[in-house]
């Protein structure tokens, strides 16, 4: 199945790539330019629309990977494991008002122009390519009226129109994505619009990978085919990557301090990720994917009732995430904190700690069995 | 959908006496394994700040993503705040609301999951405390929730999920930024369906000049596959009655007893003696939470019995009010031998009984041999 995600408002952010994603087709239209504001007595220049492209753009499950929507006559962009996508911006009218062109990929349009000014009118401005055909160009004015916006071509973003002195009295801003904006028209009617924000759309498709190779037809397989192909996943399966381990020792919590708790009782570790010394689990190498992390912590508190809560951490806490925070008693029962949160590990890199934080006293965790701090954490998905 | 949402295994019989069919291996072994090693799943938070309308459950946007494998969330849709089922079975929602405290008295703030299916709107609260002092309080909340209708993000007449919030005090925000930040987990555990079958043996294909039969191919592979996909699981829930919590002495246990099964797949629930009885050994998942009456001053904790030893989760103690529901919780991975016995723990001690609350509930299920 082709999925799609589309960023539409103008901003940068980054896109995790899905589990079995290795590559994605990425689009960027780039943003419309602005339309030229000027008091002269001829109007000015429509805003250029902003440039299509498009590339297949390898990447890498499980990593991030950075967009950019651009806003007026701006370049939008993707940028893959070793290819970036990006679409040009328009200029504005006040520097040509040029429709975007330049990219270098696979597939690309180039925006429309903004048309041109005359007596006290405004040109229209360019319209955006589109998927399948470059932009329109926006339409000169014929004096003393606005030149209209260039017609927008399947998925791309229509021009403004331009103002004059008898019709009409306002500039239109370009439509997303990438629309030029309209021009003002001249000493009567001088505003100029903007051009619209570009636009990055990912596909891709979630069946691109399997696991265990398809059996071929008539195919009858060798002992050691099915031990590595149906075995060995099956048997990873059933006997995840776990991880339990309690604190039974004594430990002093600093009132408002993050303290790192050292468990010191292992109760499972059969890929020996735990390293006592940083008091820290180490996803091992070839193990990474989706983790559940359950985090129970505990503090015998020895004044006013404080806030006691528990913290994972990755990465010796530079990922925190607080799953409990609970106001706890300060004699009889011990304080405690439970929470749980899936977090992504990479194996060989990431590791997994367990911190608690007490604010308003100071206090000690409890020792005694079934009250202490625990931290557990178990392999759930790639 | 991609991939089937769990493996078709043929019927017994189907390959007597013939060869065993490419396509059938595909699906029950090939798109059973995919899918469980790609199980959907999905973390988001919230960075808002989100404001929380007094005596209502509200939902809380999620703009951020931590990830989302199947892309069953779009934090730039129409409906930022929802999770969108993307294959049908019971899935593990786990939330946290992280709340700014600005003050006021008896002040009431929980956690909780809404769920939205064909069945109608289900509100799970988490835990719940009621504040009356500076401090700012955080709350976590787990279910296990069957999702069947499945769609994209913002498509109507598909099954989603929504983490939620609620106070009783108006002018209330949540917290935004790390480590505070509101967060709506959810990943799909099991298919739900009624099941004896073994923890797999996954044993190795014999070298020639041994066979193996269908039974062997059956137990190795169709049966390792649909464990995988059905493990054991329960969701057990209080059926709200007279049901009391005696006040009591750090650390004894009272056992709440449970009435509602909607999920007990292996049929291991003892209703005479209230406990869950474990068909398999392995690593599982329990989420254990307690409500009962609120009384000033009063402690509280939740955790489960494990063959008579009890394991606490979390503890709270109400600071001055008489008025509202206390809910404890807690979320802890245990190992359990088959035969092993587990029972929902409560504790209290405002000195006099406390009344049990419908949002006692005890989820559990397999996860690791």
């Amino acid at each position: 199945m082709a999925v799609s995600t589309t960023y539409s408002t103008a901003g940068s952010g980054l896109w995790l790539c899905p589990v079995g994603v290795t590559s994605v087709q990425a689009e960027c239209w780039g943003g419309g330019g602005g339309g030229q504001q000027t008091s002269a007595s001829t109007g000015g220049r429509g805003g250029g629309g902003g440039e299509y492209a498009l590339d297949t753009v390898g990447v890498t499950p499980g990593r991030l990977y950075a967009w950019n929507v651009a806003s007026a006559a701006g370049n939008s962009t993707f940028a893959g494991d070793t290819l970036t996508v990006r679409g040009h911006g328009g200029k504005s009218g006040s520097t040509g008002g040029s429709g975007g062109t330049g990219s270098i990929n696979a597939t690309h349009f180039d925006g429309g122009s903004g048309g041109r000014g005359a007596s006290r009118g405004g040109g229209g401005g360019g319209s955006s390519a589109g998927t399948a055909a470059a932009g329109n160009n926006g339409s000169d004015s014929p004096g003393n009226f606005g030149g209209a916006g260039g017609t927008a071509p399947a998925g791309g973003g229509s021009g403004g129109e331009g103002a004059g002195a008898l019709f009409p009295f306002a500039s239109s801003p370009g439509t997303a994505p990438g629309g030029g904006g309209g021009a003002g028209g001249g000493s009567l009617e001088p505003g100029a619009s903007g051009g619209a924000h570009g636009q990055v759309r990912l596909t891709y498709d979630l069946t691109a990978q399997p696991v265990i190779p398809y059996f071929p037809a008539g195919y009858a397989p060798l002992h050691s085919d099915f031990d590595g192909w149906i075995q060995a996943p099956l048997a990873f399966l059933t006997s995840r990557v776990v991880f339990r381990a309690e604190l039974s020792n004594a430990l002093s919590l600093t009132n408002n301090v993050n303290t790192l708790i050292p468990f010191n009782n292992v109760l499972e570790d059969p890929f020996s990720g735990w390293n006592p010394g940083a008091s820290q689990w180490l996803c091992p190498a070839g193990y990474g994917g989706l983790y559940n992390v359950t985090l129970t912590v505990s503090a015998q508190s020895n004044s006013s009732n404080p806030v006691l809560e528990s913290r994972i951490g990755i990465d010796s806490a530079a990922y925190l995430y607080t799953v409990c925070k609970t106001v706890t008693p300060n004699g009889g029962p011990a304080g405690l904190a439970s929470g749980s949160q899936p977090v992504q590990l990479f194996g060989g890199a990431d590791s997994v700690q367990g911190y608690a934080i007490v604010i308003g006293a100071s206090g000690a965790v409890a020792t005694n069995a079934g009250q202490r701090c625990t931290l557990t954490i178990e392999w759930s998905a790639l | 959908m991609p991939i089937p949402p769990y493996p078709q295994p043929p019927s017994p019989g189907t390959f007597t006496n013939t060869p065993v069919l490419v396509s059938a291996l595909r699906d029950d072994v090939t798109s059973g394994v995919t899918f469980l090693a790609n199980r959907p799943a999905f973390s988001a938070y919230s960075t808002g700040n989100a404001s929380i309308s007094a005596d209502s459950f509200t939902p809380v946007v999620l703009d951020t993503e931590y990830f989302d494998t199947w892309a069953g969330h779009s934090p730039l849709g129409t409906y930022p705040q929802n999770y969108y089922c993307q294959s049908p079975g019971w899935y593990l929602a786990e939330g946290f609301v992280p709340w700014n405290y600005t003050g006021g008295s008896f002040v009431a703030l929980a956690a909780a999951i809404g769920a939205f299916t064909a069945g109608g709107t289900a509100i799970s609260e988490g835990q719940a405390q009621v504040i009356a002092t500076g401090v700012n309080p955080g709350m976590f909340a787990a279910d296990l929730v069957q999702l069947t209708r499945t769609g994209v993000p913002d498509s109507s007449g598909s099954d989603y999920l929504q983490l939620m919030a609620f106070t009783n005090y108006s002018s209330f925000t949540l917290q935004g930024t790390s480590p505070n930040l509101p967060t709506l987990s959810a990943r799909w555990v099991g298919s739900g369906a009624a099941s004896t079958l073994p923890v797999p043996a996954n044993a190795s294909f014999p070298v020639p000049p041994s066979y193996v039969d269908e039974t062997w191919l059956d137990a190795n592979v169709r049966d390792a596959v649909s464990f995988l996909s059905n493990p054991p699981m329960l969701r057990y829930t209080y059926a709200p009655g007279s049901q009391t919590i005696s006040s009591g002495t750090w650390p004894a246990a009272a056992k709440i007893t449970l009435g509602t099964s909607s999920l007990d797949n292996y049929s291991a629930w003892d209703p005479g003696s209230s406990q869950w009885i474990a068909p398999a050994a392995g690593v599982h998942y329990v989420y254990a939470q307690v409500a009962c009456t609120s009384a000033s001053g009063a402690a509280y904790a939740a955790g489960v019995t494990v063959n008579g030893t009890t394991t606490w989760g979390q503890s709270y103690i109400n600071g001055a009010t008489t008025s509202g529901t206390i809910i404890c919780s807690m979320a802890e991975h245990f190992r359990f031998a088959a035969g092993d016995t587990v029972s929902l723990a409560g504790f209290q001690n405002a000195g006099s009984a406390l009344s049990v609350k419908a949002q006692t509930r005890l989820c559990i299920f397999w996860e690791s041999s």
